[in-house]
């Protein structure tokens, strides 16, 4: 499994602010600017609700939103259900009602106010790189499933394999891995291509795939 | 004209483990009160008040909260990061302000502290471009067992990884810890391009003795075959090291007393007339005069001592400093102040040999300098198969 690369230098990213607080936001985008980023701040009243914006992108932004706010309670469907950039709850009341609201929208971090000037670097810290792991890890976990999902044209090419050249299952399955790490796709593409390309030469194959290329 | 008068907190430990370096600070501050006080045009008279914390990181809480008792609110102090990091938060709990003096890893900017020692960009930068053009890219890296080493030594991990070097080992010594027999023979074994120095205090001046020794036992030349490069070796260390060993080591800093200026002979031979007893003037002391001059500028300018207008006013105040030009940076609150690259003699004194040519803005977070990511491990995440 790839391991994200650990961010350090957050320089050129723009932070979104999204909160009712005073005194606080100007510390924080005096902070924020020190630290080479961009601060855009929405100040928002008490009870306004929160609208997320959209063109949110995973390496230019970071979302900061303030958990005493009424907060949406998914990010919208354009982002596919997920959290589209790293994001920071900014906690005042740390009631767990409050908290759940800011986990829900997947925060990776938590930023207590009144702000303090020595724990903004820490938040992003732990906000960007933890978004990055995760990140990697639901790229894995589409990965894996993927591939489970595929495992089935495996186990039928080994079979056609078997039968063609009268080899036994390891050594058919032998073939398929070499031939697919030289095609560098993984076994169950390579056989997912290999059967579909022979269900498309035989007119007669019973093959029911037709659902295309996964790549 | 009515003067101010300006109650001062000096919090140094001229005693214990780093008490050379911290009695350096002590005269410096000390010296610019004296200068201030006899000018009749300065506006402001301030009243020093000296607290030792004996390099005892617990005294330092009692000694800041006794000075707030005291009604003082600006503090000129603290040597170790470990010292100030234990006081910035009655600092901010009581609006008072830090005058830190020291150069320092940076990745730290707090409301309350004005910082006019070097920020990272100002001495580990230019220190890793000259080390790798003369000496190669193979280091050997050595600190003091707490932030102050860990953190130059990675700074100086990630400069080197970026031009292709390499670290040979990374080595970390209790603060006052002087058995170095370990560290030298393992130098001789990984034979590195040059060693890096992130030790302080007796540890450092240990090293120096010993390795100097060692080195001659085997015939080798050590400031040729082996230099050692500091950020934190001045004047009144090389004296600690003795004359046996004090020449040929290297130094980054934006200050040395061989500094050929008329702003700066005065300010030398000033300091050496009020400390006749030492120690010398070094870096730190030229910082800590610097943090005193520019609080009674901004204090006489704004006619208060009032921590938030001071800290207004402060921000873009520019002092003619023995080093040159400095001027507080009004985003940040540190200094900018001008690189230089020092190599020791055996008496005592630095020959400039790099100096960058105007003073160049601090960067505590290195942000412009720094690649954003971590730099990658050498060793390779591929697995051969089949």
């Amino acid at each position: 499994m790839k391991t994200a690369r650990i961010t350090q230098n957050f320089r050129g990213r723009k932070a979104i602010v999204f909160s009712s607080e005073g005194r606080s936001l100007d510390l924080l985008e005096q902070t924020m600017r020190r630290l080479g980023l961009e601060a855009d701040i929405r100040p928002l009243q008490m009870r306004q609700s929160l609208e997320l914006p959209d063109g949110l992108h995973r390496e230019h932004h970071i979302v900061l939103f303030d958990g005493d706010m009424t907060l949406p309670a998914a990010w919208p469907e354009s982002y596919g259900a997920e959290t589209p950039c790293p994001t920071i709850g900014l906690v005042g009341i740390e009631a767990p009602s409050r908290l759940k609201a800011l986990l829900q929208l997947g925060v990776q971090a938590f930023l207590s106010k009144p702000i303090h000037s020595g724990s903004v670097y820490s938040a992003l810290y732990l906000a960007v790189n933890e978004f990055n792991r995760m990140d990697a890890l639901h790229r894995d976990l589409h990965d894996l499933s993927d591939r489970r999902r595929k495992r089935i044209h495996v186990i039928r090419a080994v079979t056609a394999l078997m039968r063609q050249r009268g080899l036994s299952e390891d050594a058919a399955y032998s073939i398929l891995r070499k031939d697919s790490m030289r095609e560098r796709v993984s076994i169950e593409d390579h056989c997912f291509d290999l059967m579909h390309a022979q269900s498309d030469d035989d007119p007669n194959s019973r093959e029911t795939n037709k659902r295309g290329q996964a790549r | 004209m009515k003067r101010i008068e300006l109650p001062l907190g000096l919090l140094f430990s001229n005693t214990g483990p780093y008490g050379k370096v911290a009695h350096t600070l002590l005269n410096g501050a000390r010296l610019a009160c004296a200068e201030i006080n006899a000018d009749p045009e300065s506006g402001v008279t301030f009243h020093p008040i000296h607290i030792d914390p004996k390099g005892i990181l617990q005294n330092y809480a009692p000694a800041v909260q006794s000075l707030f008792d005291r009604g003082i609110h600006h503090v000129c102090g603290c040597y170790t990061s470990s010292s100030r990091k234990e006081v910035i938060p009655l600092f901010e709990k009581h609006d008072a302000l830090l005058w830190y003096p020291t150069h320092y890893e940076g990745f730290e900017s707090s409301t309350n502290v004005i910082y006019t020692g070097a920020a990272p960009n100002h001495h580990m930068s230019p220190l890793i471009d000259f080390l790798c053009s003369r000496f190669g890219r193979r280091a050997y890296c050595v600190g003091s067992n707490y932030i102050w080493g860990w953190e130059s030594n990675r700074v100086m991990r990630e400069g080197l990884q970026k031009r292709h070097g390499e670290i040979l080992a990374e080595r970390y010594l209790a603060v006052g810890e002087t058995d170095l027999e370990d560290i030298i023979s393992e130098i001789f074994e990984t034979e590195p391009d040059f060693v890096f120095n992130a030790m302080i205090g007796e540890s450092s001046y240990a090293f120096f003795r010993a390795f100097r020794k060692a080195c001659e036992a085997r015939g080798i030349d050590q400031a040729k075959r082996f230099p050692i490069a500091s950020c934190n070796l001045s004047e009144p260390e090389l004296r600690a090291i003795g004359p046996e060993s004090a020449d040929g080591q290297i130094s980054s800093s934006v200050y040395f007393s061989s500094l050929k200026s008329p702003r700066n002979a005065q300010f030398v031979a000033a300091y050496s007339k009020l400390f006749r007893d030492g120690p010398v003037v070094s870096a730190e002391a030229e910082a800590a005069y610097i943090a005193v001059h520019i609080l009674a500028k901004t204090v006489a300018q704004t006619g208060t001592t009032k921590v938030s207008e001071v800290l207004k006013a402060v921000a873009g105040q520019a002092f003619d400093a023995p080093q040159g030009r400095v001027m507080i940076d009004p985003h940040s609150f540190h200094a900018a102040l001008t690189p230089r690259i020092g190599l020791s003699r055996s008496d005592f004194e630095f020959d400039v040999l790099v100096e960058a040519p105007e003073p160049v803005a601090p960067d505590p977070y290195l942000v412009s300098s720094a690649s954003e990511y971590e730099v990658a491990s050498r060793r390779a995440n591929v697995r051969i198969v089949s």
